[in-house]
């Protein structure tokens, strides 16, 4: 039997920490590059050769990206981000939740049929039903705007989000609801009296999947706003916009992007400091239910 | 026609049903039907933005099979296959080994993990210009370390040999995100099969091959299919890192970044939605396969 003190143990257990903090330094590296390369001048990334670290922090990175001259607009592309997220989180937690609702507590006729349809959209690649959208968008005036950026999520707001809400709502014992049918309550104030303070973590889980899955969607902003609209941009789009086609050091600014990629990044680290328990779980559940 | 107290009833469930789940209804409609029909007629006519549709007929599958468009379609076939090939299933090998390792009973680990995790809180966008950051060749943070600290030779990471290597590399620094779902299904391995194992006198080897292994298959399987889906429509971090173009000798040009090409920047969204057709066909048989072969995955609860 091991003791609490058996040698071999405690070996194990100094290699143990010692890989774990090695993979450690490898998980972080992205962070080290990125922050190092915020709080470096101009002069210190062209230098020959650029240094490993910079000497000081230039805050003067995080001015500059937002005072770029030109077409891109970093401060309003940062308020565009903002209510377009708000939008969604809505759209996206309301309409689920609704359907979800519908899906696993009401036995209307026909409910398989939404459900295996839905289900099966998953695994459509996006691409396929673009080109149309684009289309259809582009014939009703929507280009252009951000409503094709969140008009789609009042409905349903995607086929995962209601998938883990009715696992949620069908561990909840039916008779609450048939107790409250009994006391004249319509399937409207079942859902939004009793259901939905019972489902309310898993309701927070999808409403911060939202917001950072809105935060950083890029394809539908590069998609549906053309570069003739610079005030349109998202923060993402207009990121891409500013950084993609340079190629010295002097054109492209990287110590600029490296200061835009974390104001680009604070929400989702500032969500997840506050969320990462419900995050954590949340993704293991969405594995764990396929199993 | 006089309908009984139950019909009526049902026929109550049934409108407030329909009317509650409306907005899946009408949101698949929309944004999924429609469009898909849609793009599926689209393939069998030249389609652009100012003309309407015309001329019937396959010559858009002819155009991306044996035409103008079939080297650059094989071409960035190749290059989502490849990636595929090689992501996959190194993404599920490495990631099992980081949840098998952070398994080990040993104190902090769950702050490990949520350390581990912080990576794949990076946006693509972020990351695409991040790693392009990274491989630059005059300041990049690897090129620095490598070639101006140690003094080995300068990397061409970005170059079109080594282009798709180095980007698989960059996806390692994902591992963490993988990792949260295996861990759930060792964790979920009930204790009794290993202290009976052990009982019976066998080594940590015959446990991991024996019962770890295949208790954890149904997680191996929604990883690989979640994996597989994901990695035939790679789009947004190539795109980024490589500012839209492919990189040197289109080397990271994806099939999903081909097709967005050819439908939004050359405007011929007749081949495009063919592309996009076949790709959605590849898909499909390739998760179908997935499916069909998935007697090795072990249902504990099915017995």
């Amino acid at each position: 039997m091991l003791t609490k003190n058996n040698p071999k143990k405690i070996v194990l257990h100094t290699v143990w920490y010692i890989f774990a903090v090695l993979l450690l330094i490898y998980f972080l590296l992205p962070f080290y590059a990125l922050i190092s390369r915020a709080c470096m001048t101009l002069e210190e990334v062209s230098s020959i050769p650029a240094p490993l670290y910079p000497s000081g922090i230039c805050w003067e990175n995080f001015v500059t990206g937002f005072r770029i001259e030109g077409t891109v607009n970093f401060a309003l592309a940062l308020w565009n981000s903002a209510y377009i997220m708000f939008l969604r989180v809505i759209g996206t937690v309301c309409s689920s939740f609704i359907c979800a609702f519908a899906l696993s507590r009401i036995r209307f006729r026909g409910r398989n049929i939404l459900f295996s349809a839905g289900m099966l959209t998953i695994m459509l690649p996006g691409i396929v039903t673009m080109i149309p959208l684009f289309t259809m968008y582009s014939r009703i005036g929507f280009l252009n705007t951000h409503l094709p950026l969140w008009v789609p999520t009042l409905f349903g707001g995607g086929m995962m989000p209601i998938f883990l809400e009715m696992q949620f709502i069908k561990s909840i014992p039916k008779g609450v609801d048939e107790a409250a049918m009994l006391d004249g309550a319509n399937y409207l104030q079942i859902a939004f009296l009793i259901i939905l303070p019972m489902v309310m973590p898993v309701l927070i889980y999808q409403a911060v999947n939202a917001a950072i899955g809105s935060w950083n969607d890029f394809m539908g902003p590069l998609t549906y706003i053309s570069t003739a609209y610079p005030e349109k941009y998202t923060f993402p789009l207009a990121f891409f916009v500013q950084f993609k086609n340079a190629s010295t050091p002097q054109q492209k600014q990287p110590q600029v992007q490296a200061a835009m990629s974390l104001v680009m990044m604070i929400p989702t680290f500032a969500l997840f400091c506050f969320f990462h328990q419900q995050m954590i779980n949340g993704v293991s559940l969405g594995g764990a239910l396929k199993g | 026609m006089k309908l009984s107290g139950s019909q009526k009833r049902q026929l109550r469930t049934d409108l407030w049903g329909w009317a509650l789940a409306s907005p899946l209804l009408l949101g698949l409609l929309i944004f999924t039907m429609y469009p898909l029909v849609t793009s599926f007629v689209y393939s069998f006519f030249d389609v652009n933005m100012i003309r309407p549709m015309e001329n019937f007929g396959l010559q858009n599958y002819q155009a991306i099979f044996t035409g103008d468009y079939s080297a650059d379609f094989f071409h960035s076939l190749k290059v989502t296959a490849v990636y595929s090939a090689i992501q996959v299933p190194l993404g599920l090998v490495l990631g099992y080994a980081l949840a098998m390792f952070l398994n080990a009973a040993c104190k902090g680990r769950g702050t490990f993990l949520i350390l581990y995790y912080l990576p794949t809180l990076i946006p693509a966008v972020v990351s695409g210009a991040l790693w392009g950051d990274m491989m630059n060749q005059q300041y990049g943070f690897f090129n620095v370390l490598f070639h101006d600290v140690m003094g080995f030779d300068k990397i061409e990471f970005q170059s079109a040999k080594n282009l798709m290597a180095s980007y698989i590399w960059m996806t390692t620094f994902n591992l963490g995100g993988g990792s949260i779902i295996w861990l759930s299904g060792l964790r979920g391995i009930d204790t009794v099969y290993y202290e009976a194992a052990t009982l019976d006198g066998a080594g940590g080897f015959q446990k991991f091959v024996r019962i770890t292994l295949p208790m954890s298959t149904p997680y191996i399987f929604y990883n690989l299919v979640m994996g597989i889906i994901g990695a035939l429509q790679l789009f947004n971090q190539p795109y980024i890192l490589t500012g839209g173009t492919g990189g040197d000798g289109n080397a990271l040009k994806t099939l999903n970044m081909f097709i967005y090409e050819t439908a939004f920047s050359g405007l011929r969204m007749g081949i495009a939605a063919a592309m996009a057709w076949v790709l959605c066909l590849l898909v499909a048989v390739l998760t179908g396969l997935t499916f069909l072969t998935n007697r090795w995955v072990y249902y504990a609860d099915e017995e």
